[in-house]
């Protein structure tokens, strides 16, 4: 497959060549930024559907669930009086559901991070540009007609197009 | 942990006993033939005198003093205090391992082998009755040879406190059970109760309406240590309302 | 919040120079900081002999004794916990507030929480007399179904703590990987490999930046709930107990307030050394400190009425067992470091940071040093005091720390030092990519 790498000095313009592509049909997931900040645009151009905060939310769930539930049979099965409290209560077991929802949260957010940014996923064998100290490289995947796409990319106000195969 | 189950259920058909020990403080000479009883039974270490001196010393019970008046008209009054067996021990629910708890006859107990010597309960103990093993216990000769082979020895870093004698409570059982009867007010005596020359202290089964210890409960002359604190200690103290 | 004038770094001194510049302070060691890791190294070394001669010998060997059960190890724990919440704060809130002058202050911030909570998680095992059964505090399975007590505090310490911890180790691993990924760029060999391997195969595509920002965003909140609640936890410790003033509703709060006042002052004085030491000048400038001052007269004030609140019932409600703690915490030698503390707490920061005219650089790290002092002695203050003077009176005690303890806290102090001068030579103290917004890709 052959990747085109442009250049672009300003995210505004390299977003307006995103939303040209997308109108001729290229497909967004075909399409990528590179940069060593982040394009910070509103609306973002390649906007992507985010689980994170339900990863977050079903992760916290589970985790102080399950935590509470083994606090809870743990004492059940196993009942020391201490204080003359009740062998299980709300009150004594609230710190604990609290801390491990949150611990639940933390695990939900950090592998939520790792699926979505690709990198615990397996990587597909893409060429990395070569990122420039200020603006961004635009990346078009598997485009048909690549030379084409390149002169339309520098008409759009590219500094710089190449063209890469890719690796394999 | 069903056949735990099961076997407190066996138990509670033959009722079990709650112990509790009434001291009267109308009676109490102050002459501390209990701290020398403990210490002897339970295997209490001596400190040494560097530790002694810094506050290290052990006395599973101690005799307080209470002074009234001014010198030369004064008045002392004496309070054995040992582990008071709260029924609602703020000493026990702090641990985090679990290493102190109630049993089922009411005593507050202490595992040594499950200590991790975080010295939390010693620290939420109103009494403070509770004691560290600072070091490894040690016994300045002759004490060493007279060792009570009933009570095990506490290692180095583990609390320990006043059990009510719960060795002697288990042999009292046994005895009982060799021969063939119920166990009786008066079969188990800590060592404490057991020496005072006042009989000052009286233990028992407080559940037992017969018996001795239950009878000076009902004396209304009946308090406790602390009593405000909610702590509902099984050590009651009588005296006289002035 | 004032804005960063951008006289020192000029727009067109893009992302190559910043990263040049920071990139270049991690290479070399000069004679002064090889000189601090020696010295930083000896007192740790020492420190970690005498917890080994302590557990060796026996827990007596520390000045602990009846009645007071707990002593510096406890107050150190506190202590440092409290500092832990630099990070948290400066980072969290004005992450979440978006207060743009953060920037180059977060990642400084967040390496203190987690080498503060490294030290202050430490001190749990260093203050139990058996550290090797330790594990016994965990819920794993074994064939006895021995469980740890659940309604224990100290077991509410531990998992707060844990997750603490982990959360905050992540939250300063975030906002790390683009960096560690240029990092890679930027070196050889098996450094490169190291660097590479930890910025798990960053591209800096726009994939990865969206998910980054916003696992930023949503650790920013989690993290802001879990500091408040660990240091709750740690004030539970006290006010789960029946012993006098412990038993006391304000301390969850009164701890957490004291927690972020110190924290605050720990981050003022390790941003002042990292500007004079490693020439950062051009990065953490006077508006940095002059924005946390604010914050620290701030803390200073809520803490100021938190005492005064807490104090005031006790004295006035003058129920016996309580009074005692309170009489003989405002005379005598505990009086002396009363007022020692709030000298520290709330006079000298008033006083230097109230009048604007005193506010500068220096008065500031003056102040915060003195906060540092302060607080460690408001945790004495609450621990010992109240310990050496339990319900009886006949069981009345003292205390005073021995060798042991002065060392291992000592060592604590070291420890802190040798982390952060081998952090800044391994990571970029100050995030490359987040440096200035204003040199990005627009």
């Amino acid at each position: 497959m052959e990747y085109v790498h442009a250049e672009f000095s300003r995210g505004e313009d390299a977003a307006a060549a995103i939303r040209d592509l997308a109108a001729a049909g290229i497909s967004k997931s075909a399409m990528e930024l590179y940069s060593l900040r982040p394009v910070e645009l509103d609306p973002a151009p390649l906007a992507r559907r985010s689980r994170m905060s339900l990863a977050a939310v079903l992760s916290a769930i589970t985790v102080g669930g399950g935590a509470t539930a083994l606090v809870y049979w743990a004492q059940r099965d196993y009942p020391l009086i201490t204080g003359g409290m009740p062998i299980n209560s709300g009150w004594a077991t609230g710190v604990v559901t609290f801390e491990t929802t949150m611990a639940g949260a933390v695990m939900g957010i950090f592998a939520a991070l790792l699926w979505e940014s690709g990198l615990l996923r397996g990587r597909k064998r893409v060429p990395v540009p070569v990122l420039p100290d200020r603006g961004v490289v635009l990346q078009v995947a598997g485009a048909p007609d690549t030379a084409g796409l390149a002169e339309s990319l520098r008409a759009a106000g590219a500094v710089a197009v190449e063209v890469v195969g890719a690796e394999d | 942990m069903a056949e735990q189950t099961t076997q407190q259920a066996e138990q509670g058909a033959e009722r079990t006993p709650q112990w509790a020990m009434a001291i009267d403080l109308d009676r109490c000479t102050g002459c501390e033939a209990c701290v020398v009883a403990c210490a002897s039974e339970n295997n209490v270490p001596t400190a040494g005198e560097d530790q002694a001196a810094m506050g290290r010393t052990k006395h599973w019970i101690r005799i307080d003093r209470y002074y009234e008046g001014e010198f030369p008209d004064i008045k002392v009054k004496y309070r054995p205090v040992m582990c008071q067996q709260c029924d609602e021990a703020p000493c026990e629910p702090v641990c985090p391992v679990n290493a102190t708890y109630q049993n089922a006859e009411g005593l507050n107990v202490q595992i040594y082998n499950r200590c991790i010597g975080t010295r939390y309960c010693a620290n939420n103990c109103p009494y403070t009755v509770r004691f560290f093993n600072w070091f490894a216990p040690e016994w300045a000769a002759p004490l060493n040879l007279q060792l009570n082979p009933d009570v095990s020895i506490r290692p180095a870093g583990v609390m320990e406190k006043c059990t009510f004698c719960a060795h002697k409570i288990k042999r009292a059982k046994l005895d009982a059970d060799a021969e063939g009867r119920e166990l009786a007010d008066g079969d188990a005596q800590p060592a404490c109760v057991q020496s005072c020359p006042a009989e000052a202290m009286v233990f028992g089964d407080m559940s037992d309406a017969d018996s001795k210890v239950a009878k000076q409960l009902g004396s209304g002359r009946s308090g406790q240590l602390l009593e405000s604190l909610g702590t509902k200690p099984r050590v009651f103290y009588l005296e006289k309302a002035d | 919040m004032d804005a960063i004038p951008t006289t020192a770094l000029t727009p067109d001194s893009g992302h190559a120079s910043v990263r040049a510049d920071l990139l270049g302070r991690m290479r070399g060691a000069s004679g002064p900081y090889l000189a601090g890791v020696a010295v930083c190294g000896m007192i740790v070394a020492w420190a970690l002999f005498a917890w080994g001669y302590q557990i060796v010998n026996g827990f007596g060997s520390t000045g602990v004794r009846r009645p007071v059960y707990w002593g510096f190890y406890i107050v150190n724990f506190v202590f440092w916990i409290g500092i832990s919440h630099a990070g948290t704060l400066i980072s969290a809130i004005l992450r979440l507030t978006g207060a743009e002058w953060r920037k180059p202050v977060t990642r400084a911030a967040e390496a203190i929480t987690v080498f503060c909570l490294m030290i202050g998680g430490l001190f749990p095992l260093i203050h139990i007399s058996r550290p090797w059964f330790f594990y016994w505090m965990l819920p794993y399975p074994n064939e006895r179904l021995l469980w740890p007590n659940f309604r224990s505090p100290l077991f509410w310490d531990l998992t707060a703590i844990l997750t603490y911890l982990s959360g905050s180790v992540i939250y300063l691993y975030l906002p790390l990987i683009p960096d560690l990924a240029e990092l890679a760029n930027h070196s050889k060999g098996a450094k490169r490999r190291i660097y590479r391997a930890l910025s798990l195969g960053w591209t800096g595509s726009d994939r990865q930046w969206q998910a980054l920002e916003r696992s930023m965003k949503l650790m920013a909140v989690v993290i802001l709930a879990i500091a408040v609640s660990v240091h709750s936890v740690v004030a539970y410790d006290f006010s789960m107990s029946v012993m006098p003033t412990w038993h006391n509703t304000i301390f969850a709060p009164y701890f957490v307030v004291g927690a972020i006042f110190s924290g605050i002052a720990a981050l003022v004085l390790v941003m002042a050394a990292l500007r004079k030491m490693m020439g950062l000048e051009r990065y953490l400038r006077e508006v940095h400190f002059v924005n946390l001052s604010k914050l620290l007269l701030l803390m200073s004030l809520i803490w100021g009425y938190f005492t005064f609140s807490e104090h005031l019932t006790t004295w006035y409600g003058n129920l016996p067992s309580e009074i005692r703690v309170f009489q003989i915490r405002e005379h005598g030698l505990f009086g002396m470091l009363f007022w020692t503390m709030v000298a520290c707490n709330f006079v000298i920061p008033f006083v230097l940071l109230g009048i604007s005219k005193l506010r500068s650089i220096p008065t500031i790290a003056v102040s915060s040093a003195a906060v540092l002092v302060g607080m460690w002695l408001e945790r004495f203050l609450i621990v010992v005091p109240t310990l050496s003077t339990p319900p009886l009176a006949a069981a009345w005690g003292s205390y005073a720390p021995s060798w042991i303890e002065l060392s291992i806290t000592a060592g604590t102090f070291a420890a802190m030092v040798l982390l952060y001068l081998l952090f800044v030579k391994a990571f970029p103290i100050i995030a490359i990519w987040e440096y200035d917004d204003g040199v990005r890709a627009r």
